[in-house]
């Protein structure tokens, strides 16, 4: 079972994959659409990858209220964790 | 010496006003409205061909306003058929406080076709590109002769692989949201309604592929978020090259948009390659879905040709685990209403990620400014309207307003919660697919 920061830090690495960024630019506070300007194919990527990292399944519909870096890693600690 | 290189405001739309409410309000077209702004590459170009004793201000009128009491020894200014009214505007302002002791310099797609046009407002006019022709003039300035027109035909052609990295440093970078790069120029197509083919040539020139390396890794140190868009308007037509280059970019590790047409389907390796260097989505133009158009926009008829195979070739690309961004040009002469039905089917049918749709746009030295001009089809707008979304020329059957009625539709229809939830259950699936195989 992988703890909180492990969790965290391989969903950063996905987003900064999809993003096309180094990992080390991610600030916690930095805004998915804003600010990263993910569009919804690039969403979708990070969905599809999440999924399959850590074999959960991910309602979209749960995204839209995610705004940043740090609400996302907080979504996907909560989806593994009741896995 | 302090020069200003400035980019005059861009207007997405001017007199279509259906279509400027629907830009300005819907939530499902700030990506697509983020896509099309942007910084020139061709002033922060010059800069980099500019001794570096030399201030130099960059000033983008779509942000910041222009304060024309600060004085410049020379004010350069670039613009698009749409920029030119603002851009001689800015020029008269420059004129009324500074007189003759500022230099007044234009340069540019727009005053490349009507250099006289332009010297009503500027003393210094370029035709053509100017990577080699800014040199000299500079030269030229600090003898005090320079000229009042200065050609790109007078001077060695651009050798691409011989221009600097552009200056990225000078941007306000927070006013950005995507990161343009250009790695080459020109395109063999001829399609009649294209402007750039036609202003950088119909052979392809590029970077070489360091080149395009270096000028990412420096323009990453400004721009660090936001996502590449590649500019050249046909970026794979030489196989080769383009696997080099690609090779290349696979090291650096980025995701990137670039522009091709639809014949990259045909070339397996080069579609692999693609996406292994981070390719997310493919800017494509389709142009139209009606042959007789096709045959009229490219006379050569290859796009004709691609028409019957258009759904396949999707399919093979999506497949790729790329994502496609359809251009497609409505209005033409055989379009009826309809047509923009057939095109908003064909765009969810197949899962486009998205479409930019824009009405025929008579630009200067275009083909299709030439033959609409001999059909006395071109209609007396002002230039500021060549936005593409604003209707300038007479069309066979259907009217202004219905022109502007249709697209309005057509854009609300495709950028809709709909064909979004649509979209994103397809492309989630596909990225399942392909990451999972």
């Amino acid at each position: 079972m992988m703890n909180r920061n492990e969790i965290r830090d391989k969903t950063k690495q996905i987003i900064a994959n999809v993003a096309g960024i180094d990992i080390e630019e991610l600030d916690t506070d930095l805004k998915l659409r804003e600010e990263l300007m993910l569009d919804s194919l690039k969403e979708m990527e990070i969905v599809a990858r999440t999924e399959l990292s850590f074999s959960i399944a991910l309602d979209e519909v749960l995204l839209i209220d995610v705004q940043t870096l740090d609400e996302y890693c907080n979504l996907i600690e909560k989806a593994v964790e009741s896995k | 010496m302090k020069i200003a290189l400035i980019d005059p405001m861009f207007k997405r739309v001017n007199s279509n006003a259906k279509m400027k409410t629907l830009l300005s309000t819907s939530p499902f077209l700030y990506f697509y409205s983020s896509f099309w702004s942007g910084f020139s590459t061709g002033l922060l170009t010059l800069a980099s061909l500019t001794p570096q004793d030399v201030e130099i201000r960059y000033i983008d009128d779509n942000f910041e306003e222009i304060n024309y009491n600060e004085r410049f020894d020379i004010v350069a200014i670039t613009a698009t058929t749409q920029q030119a009214t603002r851009a001689y505007a800015i020029a008269q302002e420059f004129r009324k406080i500074w007189g003759k002791s500022c230099v007044l310099v234009a340069g540019g797609y727009h005053v490349s076709y009507f250099p006289e046009e332009a010297r009503d407002y500027f003393d210094v006019v370029f035709q053509g590109e100017a990577e080699s022709s800014w040199p000299a003039f500079l030269s030229d300035f600090t003898n005090k002769t320079w000229k009042p027109i200065y050609r790109s035909g007078d001077y060695p052609p651009v050798n691409l692989r011989e221009v600097p990295v552009p200056r990225y440093d000078l941007l306000k970078s927070e006013h950005y949201k995507m990161l343009w790069l250009q790695t080459s120029r020109g395109c063999s197509r001829s399609c009649e309604f294209c402007a750039a083919s036609e202003y950088f040539g119909h052979r392809t020139r590029s970077k070489s592929p360091d080149q395009t390396v270096e000028e990412i890794s420096y323009a990453r140190r400004f721009l660090k978020y936001q996502p590449i868009l590649f500019a050249d308007d046909n970026m794979f037509l030489r196989e080769g090259h383009s696997l080099k280059l690609l090779g290349e970019l696979e090291k650096s590790r980025i995701r990137y948009v670039a522009q091709t047409d639809i014949g990259i389907a045909a070339k397996p390796e080069l579609l692999d390659q693609l996406h292994n260097s981070g390719c997310s989505v493919l800017f494509i133009g389709f142009e139209s879905l009606d042959p007789r158009n096709l045959s009229l926009m490219n006379n050569s008829r290859w796009k004709l040709k691609q028409l019957s195979a258009y759904r396949k070739h999707i399919q093979t690309i999506l497949k790729s685990g790329i994502g496609i961004y359809g251009a497609f040009i409505l209005g033409y002469d055989w379009d009826t209403g309809e047509s923009f039905k057939d095109v908003g089917d064909f765009i969810s049918d197949n899962y486009l990620a998205g479409a930019q749709i824009t009405f025929p746009t008579p630009l200067p030295g275009t083909k299709l400014r030439r033959r609409l001009l001999k059909e006395g089809r071109v209609l007396d707008t002002p230039w500021e309207n060549y936005t593409f979304f604003d209707v300038n020329i007479a069309h066979p059957t259907l009217s202004q307003a219905e022109m502007e009625e249709e697209l309005c539709k057509l854009y609300i229809r495709i950028y809709s919660k709909e064909y979004l939830d649509q979209k994103n259950r397809y492309y989630k699936e596909l990225f399942r697919r392909t990451l999972g195989a």
